[in-house]
């Protein structure tokens, strides 16, 4: 390392195998040190677990994820869906209210492996959305879940350029935002009548929980679809032609 | 050391194999598929561990989604995209 000082050196300002000698070894010692921490790791039953399951009469479904989703912790969820709509705010094109909402094109030469899979999926797909929305009352699911599978489907029928679709149409514009409406309306609607944000009455929870899930379903896939939608050629305004 | 054991293990290791496999593959193709596996994978991790919901919710838009988001903007960037067909993703 030290036999000869060169005074021209143009070289990089350290010597790459000595930094890849270093970069292993504190790599080797924290993933040492994590698989450690993980295999000795004893879990307790935490304290949150059995707060929840103390109070989740109280909440209308018995499902404890979606309780504290919906129900004690619904506050953050309607923030979630208000930043999901700012999102989905920043990618839409140009407002252009005028073409329908959905156009169907005649079909290209598309494949047949694509067609026969949209055809017998989707509704299915659709189906076990609608499950997924009821059960997450009683199991896992919900209304994350169950927009994200919509999202899904839709990502699938988007595969082939059959349908157009125009994100700033009228209908379009509700269905994003239906979900945080209703959220918010209820919330308003509990204020002025009782006077706390979002308590939702004990004998109503399950039905104000169901109602809110419905409709936020319908806008998380709406978002996810369209954040997807950038970046296929088949939503209007799209600077491609041919398709 | 029991067999549910033996399975994190094989679970943590292929995970591990899978992002290192995800970030320095030879095409970006390939990275973009094992970010796919890696979200499936990531699946079975959390319902290893008793959270279902958030199993499903990984399964969907970690995997699902997201998945299909990275193919299509890699179609995108493509340096020799063909235009007649959205359809056609194989690897050149």
């Amino acid at each position: 390392m030290f036999k000869n000082i060169d005074l021209e050196y143009q070289g990089s300002a350290v010597k790459s195998k000595a930094s890849m000698l270093i970069a292993l070894l504190s790599v080797g010692i924290v993933l040492f040190s994590l698989i450690t921490m993980l295999v000795e790791y004893q879990p307790q039953v935490s304290a949150v677990k059995m707060l929840v399951q103390d109070k989740i009469d109280l909440s209308g479904v018995t499902n404890p994820v979606t309780a504290v989703l919906l129900n004690f912790r619904a506050y953050d969820t309607l923030l979630e869906l208000a930043v999901l709509l700012i999102a989905v705010t920043a990618v839409l094109p140009i407002r252009n209210k005028n073409i329908a909402t959905v156009q169907i094109m005649p079909s290209q030469n598309d494949d047949l492996v694509v067609v026969a899979l949209q055809r017998w999926i989707s509704p299915s797909l659709l189906v076990f959305a609608g499950y997924l929305l009821w059960a997450g009352a009683t199991q896992p699911g919900g209304a994350f879940q169950a927009g994200a599978l919509l999202a899904g489907s839709g990502v699938l029928l988007f595969q082939t350029t059959r349908y157009k679709q125009n994100y700033t149409s009228l209908l379009m514009r509700y269905t994003l935002c239906i979900g945080l409406m209703v959220f918010v309306g209820i919330a308003l609607a509990l204020l002025i009548s009782s006077g706390k944000l979002l308590q939702y009455p004990v004998n109503y929870a399950g039905l104000l929980i169901l109602i809110i899930e419905s409709f936020a379903t319908l806008s998380i896939a709406a978002s996810l679809v369209a954040l997807y939608s950038t970046l296929m050629n088949t939503a209007v305004n799209a600077e491609l032609d041919g398709n | 050391m029991e067999l549910i054991g033996i399975f994190d293990l094989l679970l943590m290791l292929c995970c591990l194999t899978l992002a290192w496999m995800a970030l320095f593959s030879a095409s970006l193709f390939r990275c973009i598929v094992f970010f796919i596996c890696f979200g499936l994978l990531i699946t079975i991790a959390w319902a290893q561990m008793g959270a279902y919901d958030v199993a499903i919710a990984e399964a969907a838009i970690g995997a699902g989604i997201t998945g299909a988001l990275l193919l299509a903007a890699w179609n995108r960037i493509r340096p020799n995209r063909r235009l007649h067909s959205i359809s056609d993703k194989k690897e050149k």
